[in-house]
């Protein structure tokens, strides 16, 4: 297939904002080469990704909104999504999770300061689905606490009904058909996020630390190809790279040996 | 000069008296004032533990929850959400923003305001007798 960067680029820029564009202004914006920008505008009229009608001398490009077009959107939000920084990631991953559980769920979309600031305090998150209720946030309400304890943030869910306009509110990072296959690494973290959190909230139970602890040794162990033959010796091998001793170190480890696990 | 913890108990207070006067009036308002009557109760606490107040409200909420308990945390959330309703309209909606609920979380803060200062109080004596 021809033409594939210009292509990705028109359809990156229709997707920015919604809006009727020249032709001309759209190549400008778009930052594509002229010759192969008519060559992709061609090629995603024939096959009806767009609508070119005449203004004058010019002609006007119109994004159709259909499911079809809709996949470069998920593509690129993809991308976009293995580019957010910091603990982004694993909290996607660690909500994702959670999502899955409820089908009326069709789509998780970030929008607002988390993806314009480097400093949020908030992380907005609108939930795309048919008649959606209150009733169904319920269900997410323990693993909403668990992130907001684990990562010190505030998690803001929207709701939203199921159409075009909806998810491209932000960047679409779930989507009801994914699959979740997690490895067995990634099993292991989940224990440990679990016991952790099950330890923050029983006022910092100090049996629950040392569960926790151990399963993050157990993490540190696999992400290093280290395979202990004891508790004893993971913990021994965790214990030489980290000396944790309370829960919010253990919990700054967490989200560090996180990052590398869910990237 | 009036000790910081002292003056943002009565700024909690106050909030509090005017997110009650409002509940019939200006739901949004009351719900508004409700968590910032709290927050500050809170504020009052972890100052008179002399410990620092961070900007953030989460980090706030998790201090919360390590100095006055995980049902402390819960309600800050509740409030929260409220707030939210109430400044920005309908998001993170756990709860329907109605008079019924806030009348039920005026009750509830006033109970947990109260027992921040007799937690304070408490150790204020116990000092005393040290």
């Amino acid at each position: 297939m021809k033409y594939q960067k210009s292509m990705m680029k028109i359809m990156e820029t229709l997707f920015s904002e919604d809006k009727e564009r020249i032709v001309e202004s759209l190549i400008k914006e778009s930052r594509t080469g002229r010759n192969s920008s008519f060559e992709a505008l061609d090629f995603l009229e024939k096959r009806g990704f767009i609508e070119l009608t005449k203004v004058g001398n010019q002609k006007k490009v119109i994004l159709v909104k259909d499911n079809f077009s809709f996949q470069f959107k998920y593509y690129l939000d993809s991308i976009r999504v293995k580019e957010l920084k910091g603990f982004l990631q694993l909290l996607i991953n660690l909500l994702n999770l959670e999502l899955s559980k409820v089908s009326k769920f069709k789509y998780g979309v970030l929008f607002g300061s988390v993806l314009t600031n480097k400093s949020f305090n908030d992380i907005d998150i609108l939930l795309v689905g048919d008649g959606l209720k209150i009733s169904d946030l319920k269900t997410l309400d323990k693993m909403r606490k668990m992130i907001e304890r684990f990562f010190g943030v505030i998690l803001n869910f929207h709701l939203g009904s199921s159409n075009f306009e909806e998810v491209s509110r932000g960047i679409v990072f779930y989507q009801s058909s994914y699959i979740l296959e997690l490895s067995n690494i990634q099993k292991q973290y989940l224990e440990f996020f679990d016991s952790f959190c099950e330890g923050i909230f029983n006022k910092n139970d100090r049996s629950l630390f040392e569960i926790s602890l151990l399963n993050l040794a157990y993490v540190f162990c696999s992400l290093n190809n280290f395979h202990p033959k004891s508790k004893k010796e993971a913990g021994n091998y965790f214990y030489k790279k980290y000396k944790i001793k309370t829960f919010s170190e253990l919990n700054k480890r967490g989200i560090e040996i996180g990052k590398k696990i869910f990237k | 000069m009036e000790k910081k913890y002292l003056s943002e108990f009565k700024i909690a207070r106050e909030f509090l008296e005017v997110s009650k006067i409002n509940l019939k009036s200006s739901l949004r308002t009351s719900a508004n004032r409700l968590y910032f009557a709290f927050e500050k109760a809170v504020i009052s606490y972890l100052l008179f533990l002399n410990k620092k107040v961070p900007k953030n409200h989460q980090k706030i909420w998790s201090l919360c929850s390590e100095f006055l308990g995980e049902e402390f945390y819960d309600h800050f959330r509740e409030l929260y959400d409220l707030r939210m309703q109430a400044d920005y309209g309908n998001i993170s909606k756990f709860f329907d923003l109605n008079e019924k609920v806030l009348k039920n979380l005026i009750k509830k803060s006033e109970l947990f305001i109260r027992n921040i200062e007799l937690k304070m109080r408490k150790i204020e004596n116990e000092k005393r007798e040290f």
